[in-house]
């Protein structure tokens, strides 16, 4: 029987460095895996023996994107460690720094890496001729994301104001009340974006997996929460290695994970929105509805509209906190070495991402492990891969491999993040 | 004048340098319309192969693959820019390199024997770089500074001289002086003094400065009490290959 | 003519002066102290990280913009004049040393513009701070001219001197009370007290001349061991005046602005010329160049010391390089 082949040798518009090959038999598929051949850069090993007031400056350069989820995240696992306790405000800071790195993020992928697959072109950079004012719009929305970050961390990317116990330095209070003002305008920008969309074809597709994110009561859970899923999971962040576990496929070069006695898992916006949906603002809701998004979807295509409802969430979500905050003046609450071990998980923009630290008793790493939210969708992107090629089998290979690659650029793979975990078989 | 043919490289790094172009958001219409991005897989699909005029290059070289790579886009580029502290120091990951790779590869690595990961260095331990764009990330005006300089055909210029001077310049409290150990001393600038100015020390992830004097500064970071350890740690960071800061690691270590 | 201010008062002066200038006054910055256009003046600071020189040469000043295809140049000039309340004596008298520099033999417009146009409200210094040591070049800790006005702290309230025209007009707009042979005397008093406790001191009889004997000594050599080379003391001098000049532009390539920024004669690239030549190669010839260009040859060139003693470079730096120690030890032997 006739083999096709479908090889990427460079996934673009994709963060970091990955492959994809397909061996197809008729409408059998052989051989399907996803490779990262990001080099190796040993984060957990060059870790250990670092301090525990090193540990998220490091940590930030796992990934220049969501640098601001791996700081915040390895804060709060050292910080637990430690027996460390930061103020509200310090809490309500670190939420909206977290959300000003989604915003960038999803900004990011949306507009320029996610949206010329859905309008045919090959980057925002050819596309931004023929829709100049959706470019527009996209780098408005990233530069609020960037412009709040700054805002609060000193610089858009690996912010210098987080420290264990709290912030370097504070932003002024009214520099964040005239920052509304920006976020006001980002929602109209926004609403013209959901339209844009809504008018636009998505492809139809889908197949249940069971989707994991953090949830909070009453709350757009972004840095704490329990871990829930569509298919029951409900666990504090602490039970998180006796609940998800690494594992790997034969076939594939990374590491995959999966819910304990069960199987993959689909982790980030889709799966946020369907488990939090009714903690959406209304302006949110409204967005989703706009664009038809109904949970609970399995669509791996909808996690571009995700990406839009949640900016939509995030912005209010901001003004919120923004509305909250009555800023006083504070020192990081100066913690004791000690040993001890940390576990947190929070939802970077492409997903719950865990670090786990064991300190010694003068603060000093002695084991780290970080699990990023690429590294739990990779197994889950290659099933719906699975799926997918049979249906299109008797398609040309160019034909399947743009399918294949656009399902892939759905998932927003950040493979920098998910290299120093990749295990070679 | 033709548009010059831009590359965008990536070796091992997290991404942050190749998005400061993007966060340029303001003028990223205007640059792509000055220079023509012919090659940059993060940002688009269709990648012409070389020659190019200008290869940015993101990405310290940590594997014998990664060797082979960069040689091969130090010959498709006309002029070559080392972009960030991966390039021009190897970054972080250079970090591990006081560590034995048998002891650091199991680390990670169940099956560490199939791993051709090497020591850690900058691009131009292997291949000729006409210029390096410091930072960790680099800075945004200084990268705007240095498209126009390739444009114009002239090297821009990047403040090759200490953090304190920008520090002092902001008027800061100087951090080192307070009892705090801050690298600006030793430390190149260009980054505006971002980290003393939010409070936080200088972690001298632009390597060191034009005639840096490391032994003077360790000096007074002994004298201020600094244990040898933590100034090991201190200079074993972003730019740890850097001559004058691995040496003081290979001493205090 | 003197004439007397109630402390609390002193914000009326800067809200008068902010109609017509920019004021900058001392604030509070951490534990040190800045000039600010903004924020609650603190006349009782010790020292400012930047002198006051920055009101007059900007750390960074766009000179000029122009478009290449049009040859066209466009003066950038100030919207405002500049005011300074509460410089100290030694500032002032570095203001006077500037004066000589860039509207003598050699006019800088824009500089030259900022002082003809400014406004300087001077403070003398009751006590005296740690590390000045301004006696040694009579440049404090009590100001003898070069100002519009001149405060002295007197507890409750501020005697004022005038020093100019304009200055008496000012006076008369604020409408303040005359001051009584008591406080003149009582200041007068203050400031020779505090010149008394002043514990620094350069001894500058036949300084020139031992300098010119001690251009190559030993210790130079020994604070190239010692010297970091950050620049740092160039750039909170209030007599340095060196600066570079660069043209930014557009990607367009077509408009730009011609920008100068403070130099610093303490970095290797200062002296660098052409195919990677440099004249001070050594950081010891760097040093050697900053103390002498103070203490010898703006003696040679302006015929008076080019340091006011305001003590502000060995303040900062963190090696304590301290000119009253290195002309000590140049005195103390061959």
């Amino acid at each position: 029987m006739a083999e096709k082949r479908v090889e990427v040798e460079y996934l673009t518009r994709v963060e970091g460095e990955g492959s994809l090959h397909i061996t197809i038999e008729g409408d059998q598929v052989k051989e399907l895996y996803i490779n990262v051949f990001e080099s190796p850069r040993l984060f957990e090993a060059f870790m250990v023996g670092r301090r525990f007031d090193e540990v998220h400056r490091i940590a930030s350069r796992i990934c220049g994107i969501c640098c601001v989820a791996h700081q915040i995240t390895a804060l709060r696992a050292i910080e637990k460690a430690l027996g460390v306790e930061v103020s509200e405000q310090t809490k309500k800071l670190r939420e909206l720094l977290a959300l000003s790195g989604l915003i960038q993020s999803h900004a990011l992928h949306f507009f320029f890496l996610g949206l010329p697959d859905l309008v045919g072109h090959e980057s925002l950079i050819s596309m931004a001729s023929e829709y100049p004012d959706v470019a527009k719009y996209g780098l408005f929305l990233k530069k609020v994301g960037n412009d709040l970050t700054e805002l609060l961390g000193g610089r858009p990317t690996h912010p210098v104001t987080t420290v264990v116990g709290g912030f370097t330095k504070l932003p002024k209070q009214q520099s964040l009340q005239e920052f509304k003002k920006v976020l006001e305008e980002a929602k109209g920008y926004l609403e013209k974006t959901a339209e844009f969309v809504s008018k636009l074809e998505i492809p139809q597709f889908s197949r249940q997996c069971e989707h994991v994110a953090l949830w909070a009561e009453n709350h757009y859970a972004v840095n704490e929460g329990r871990l829930r899923s569509t298919e029951g999971l409900d666990i504090p962040e602490d039970d998180y290695p006796a609940n998800i576990e690494e594992w790997h496929e034969v076939h594939s070069n990374a590491k995959h994970t999966r819910v304990v006695g069960r199987d993959e898992l689909l982790v980030g916006p889709l799966a946020r929105v369907n488990i939090s949906f009714d903690a959406l603002s209304s302006f949110a809701k409204e967005v989703a509805n706009t664009l038809g998004f109904k949970p609970v979807d399995y669509n791996p295509h909808s996690q571009h509209l995700a990406r839009i409802i949640e900016l939509a969430q995030f912005i209010d979500q901001s003004i919120d906190i923004i509305d909250e905050l009555k800023l006083k003046d504070e020192k990081p609450v100066e913690p004791e070495p000690r040993a001890g071990e940390g576990i947190a998980v929070t939802e970077a923009p492409r997903g719950i991402l865990y670090h786990h630290y064991r300190l010694n008793r003068m603060g000093f790493v002695e084991w780290a492990n970080v699990t990023t939210p690429t590294v739990h969708n990779v197994h889950a992107a290659e099933k719906d891969l699975l799926q997918l090629v049979p249906k299109i089998a008797n398609k040309p290979v160019e034909e399947i491999q743009r399918a294949c690659e656009e399902l892939i650029r759905t998932y927003d793979f950040c493979l920098s993040c998910s290299v120093h975990l990749t295990k070679l078989p | 004048m033709a548009k010059p043919k831009v590359a965008i490289f990536k070796f091992a790094s997290c991404g942050g340098c190749q998005l400061q172009l993007l966060n340029i958001e303001d003028k990223l219409l205007d640059i792509i319309g000055a220079i023509d991005i012919v090659y940059f897989p993060m940002g688009k699909s269709e990648n012409l192969e070389g020659p190019y005029d200008v290869g940015l290059v993101e990405g310290a070289i940590t594997c014998a693959e990664e060797i082979e790579r960069i040689k091969k886009v130090r010959a498709s580029c006309r002029i070559l820019v080392a972009l960030g502290a991966c390039a021009c120091y190897g970054g972080i990951q250079s970090s591990r390199n006081w560590m034995p790779q048998r002891e650091l590869e199991p680390k990670v690595y169940e099956h560490w024997e199939a791993l051709s990961s090497t020591k850690c260095f900058g691009i131009d331990e292997y291949v000729p770089v006409d210029l390096h764009l410091h930072g960790c990330p680099v800075d945004r005006e200084e990268l705007l500074e240095v498209i126009k300089g390739l444009l114009m055909g002239t090297r821009a210029y990047l403040r090759p001289h200490s953090v304190c001077m920008e520090c002092k310049l902001r008027e800061n409290e100087c951090l080192f002086l307070k009892g705090i150990p801050c690298m600006g001393p030793v430390a190149r600038a260009g980054c505006g003094a971002v980290c003393p100015s939010n409070g936080a020390p200088c972690s001298a992830c632009r390597g060191p400065a034009n005639d840096a004097n490391v032994e003077s500064f360790v000096e007074s970071l002994k004298e201020m009490g600094i244990p040898d350890e933590q100034i090991a740690r201190m200079f074993r960071r972003d730019a740890s290959t850097a001559k004058p800061f691995a040496k003081v690691v290979s001493m205090y270590g | 003519m003197a004439f007397v201010l109630p402390k609390s008062e002193l914000r009326r002066v800067i809200d008068e002066l902010s109609k017509d200038y920019r004021v900058f006054r001392p604030v509070a910055k951490g534990s040190e102290f800045v000039f600010d256009e903004e924020g609650e003046p603190a006349m009782d600071y010790d020292t400012t990280i930047l002198p006051p020189k920055k009101a007059f040469l900007p750390p960074e000043e766009t000179m000029f913009t122009f478009k290449r295809e049009t040859f066209h140049v466009e003066e950038v000039t100030d919207e405002k004049p500049v005011a300074v309340v509460g410089i100290h004596p030694c500032d002032l008298r570095a203001l006077h040393l500037l004066d000589k520099v860039f509207t003598g033999e050699f006019v800088d417009p824009y500089y030259m513009r900022r002082r003809q146009s400014g406004f300087v409200v001077a403070i003398n210094c009751v006590k005296p701070c740690e590390h000045g040591f301004c006696t040694s070049f009579d440049a404090g800790p009590g100001a003898k001219e070069g100002y519009d006005l001149l405060l002295t702290d007197l507890g409750d309230k501020y005697l004022v001197e005038v020093g100019s025209d304009r200055g008496k007009s000012f006076v008369d707009r604020l409408g303040l009370d005359s001051a009584s042979s008591a406080d003149v005397e009582k200041a007068k008093e203050l400031v020779e007290e505090a010149a008394r406790s002043m514990a620094r001191r350069i001894d500058t009889h036949g300084l020139v001349e031992l300098l010119r004997m001690r251009i190559e000594h030993q210790h130079w050599a020994e604070l190239e061991a010692r010297c970091l080379s950050c620049g740092l003391c160039n750039v909170v001098c209030p007599t340095c005046y060196c600066y570079n000049v660069v043209d930014k532009l557009d990607l367009g390539l077509n408009e730009g602005a011609r920008i100068r920024t403070w130099d610093s004669c303490l970095l290797l690239e200062f002296a660098e010329v052409a195919l990677g030549g440099n004249f001070r190669r050594e950081r010891s010839a760097r040093i050697r160049q900053r103390i002498l260009h103070k203490l010898l040859h703006f003696v040679d060139q302006y015929g008076e010391f080019g340091c006011v003693g305001c003590g502000r470079c060995v303040k900062y730096c963190i090696k304590k390089i301290d000119p009253v120690e290195i002309v000590e030890v140049l005195r103390g032997g061959a």
